[in-house]
């Protein structure tokens, strides 16, 4: 053995670098910063959810965490590499995977052809189609149909299960809920938390805390660009009580 | 299963070459050192668009030296120092070549760039329409329903 080899595998030992990790962060659109140095951490097999309220930058913080925007300043690191400036796509091969806010299908295409899309990454479609079918009874059912005329419910099921079909090793949720019904969201929740017992690391974000308490293991408040606070779900949620839903 | 021995279980065990690693994340770890990100900055392609132009600019003014230093026959001597040799040989012609051959390279790299920015924003704008046609025809097929 070389003492390369002895120096690299003593590197490995001890605290296990966390999944994904922003330190610093500073990102924005053009001139504008909107996040002003955001810390932030997913460890593995991890849930983390993080809550904001419209407009904190929650959006846009996944969009560092995919690679669609630089950041400005700061570090994002994935298992302890530094990805600063890696192409989304390049991000999305390597097992990050997000599911946008709002819909992230192609409404023109089936839900089958939607699927058809997974496939770029070298997964059969078979496995695809089982996958999907076998976690969502309720698109096996809608395979033919639009997927502009599916349900918001069943085009967030069909989104999710289009990136599942990648194997990805990072899930970046971004509101989930939104224009949801609370069963439905119930429902998306409670297969979210089956990939992540399965030891998927997941970062939800989230405008509000309710939804996702029975899944997340860690939360964190996004507030004008910067992560304000870190700790328990439940005492997070409590913390927020409502904080930002006032003149609501 | 429970929260907290989800997360022994994906990073708790203490066998194998990567303490604690379970497999599809070794996977990812070696996937992402694999992308060997530069640290890139933000908004690659007006950076390269710029350069592109600056390219062709600069060409365009070395090109234009040297058609003028020909006319001028300034390189003409029998001074013995590699430069003026090449530039008396060429008679100024060389650098008209050079300038020519940086334009034309400064002049691709801004086309390609520009046409990245503009293409991406041109698709993202197609992605958008379709998804407000699709909502307008499912909109109207709802109502011819009901009626
Ligand atoms: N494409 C964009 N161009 C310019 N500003 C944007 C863009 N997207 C978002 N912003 C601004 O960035 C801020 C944060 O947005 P976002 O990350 O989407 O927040 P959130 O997801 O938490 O609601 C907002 O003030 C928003 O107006
Ligand atoms: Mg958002």
């Amino acid at each position: 053995m070389t003492r390369g080899d002895a120096d690299s595998s003593r590197a490995r030992v001890g605290p296990v670098a966390p999944v994904l990790e922003l330190h610093g962060v500073r990102a924005g659109y053009g001139q504008i910063e909107v996040l002003h140095g955001v810390d932030l951490s997913v460890a593995a097999g991890e849930v983390l959810a993080l809550f904001g309220p419209n407009g904190a930058g929650k959006t846009t913080t996944l969009g560092v965490c995919s690679g669609q925007i630089r950041p400005s300043a700061g570090s994002v690191r994935l298992m302890g590499t530094m990805v600063n400036g890696a192409r989304p796509h390049a991000l999305a091969r390597a097992g990050v995977c997000l599911i946008p806010e709002g819909r992230g299908i192609f409404p023109n295409l089936t839900v089958r052809e939607n699927l058809r899309m997974a496939t770029y990454s070298g997964v059969a479609y078979a496995r695809v189609e089982e996958r999907a079918f076998e976690q969502f009874p309720r698109l096996a059912e809608r395979r033919t149909q639009l997927a502009g005329t599916l349900s918001g419910g069943e085009q967030q099921m069909l989104a999710i299960s289009r990136g599942l079909a990648t194997d990805p090793a990072l899930l970046l949720l971004d509101e989930l809920s939104m224009g949801l019904a609370p069963m439905i969201v119930a429902e998306l929740y409670e297969r979210v938390g089956e990939m992540a017992a399965a030891g998927l690391s997941i970062l939800i974000v989230e405008q509000f805390a309710q939804s996702v308490l029975g899944v997340a293991d860690r939360a964190a408040v996004m507030l004008g660009g910067r992560v304000q606070q870190v700790g328990e779900p439940e005492s997070i949620a409590a913390a927020l009580g409502g904080a930002y839903l006032d003149g609501h | 299963m429970t929260k907290s021995n989800r997360q022994q279980e994906a990073g708790g065990s203490e066998a194998g070459p990567d303490p604690g690693l379970a497999p599809r994340l070794q996977e990812f770890e070696s996937a992402v050192r694999e992308i060997g990100a530069t640290g890139g900055r933000a908004n690659p392609e007006r950076t390269g668009a710029r350069l592109g132009l600056t390219l062709l600019v600069a060409g365009s003014l070395v090109a234009l030296a040297g058609m003028l230093w020909r006319r001028g026959d300034i390189g003409a001597s029998g001074a013995n120092d590699l430069l003026t040799e090449i530039v008396s040989a060429g008679n100024g012609a060389i650098f008209v070549a050079l300038g020519l051959a940086i334009a034309l390279v400064g002049g691709l790299v801004w086309l390609r760039n520009s046409l990245t920015r503009y293409l991406r924003h041109w698709l993202i704008r197609l992605i958008y329409e379709d998804r407000a046609n699709t909502d307008r025809i499912v909109e109207e097929l709802r109502r011819k329903r009901h009626e």
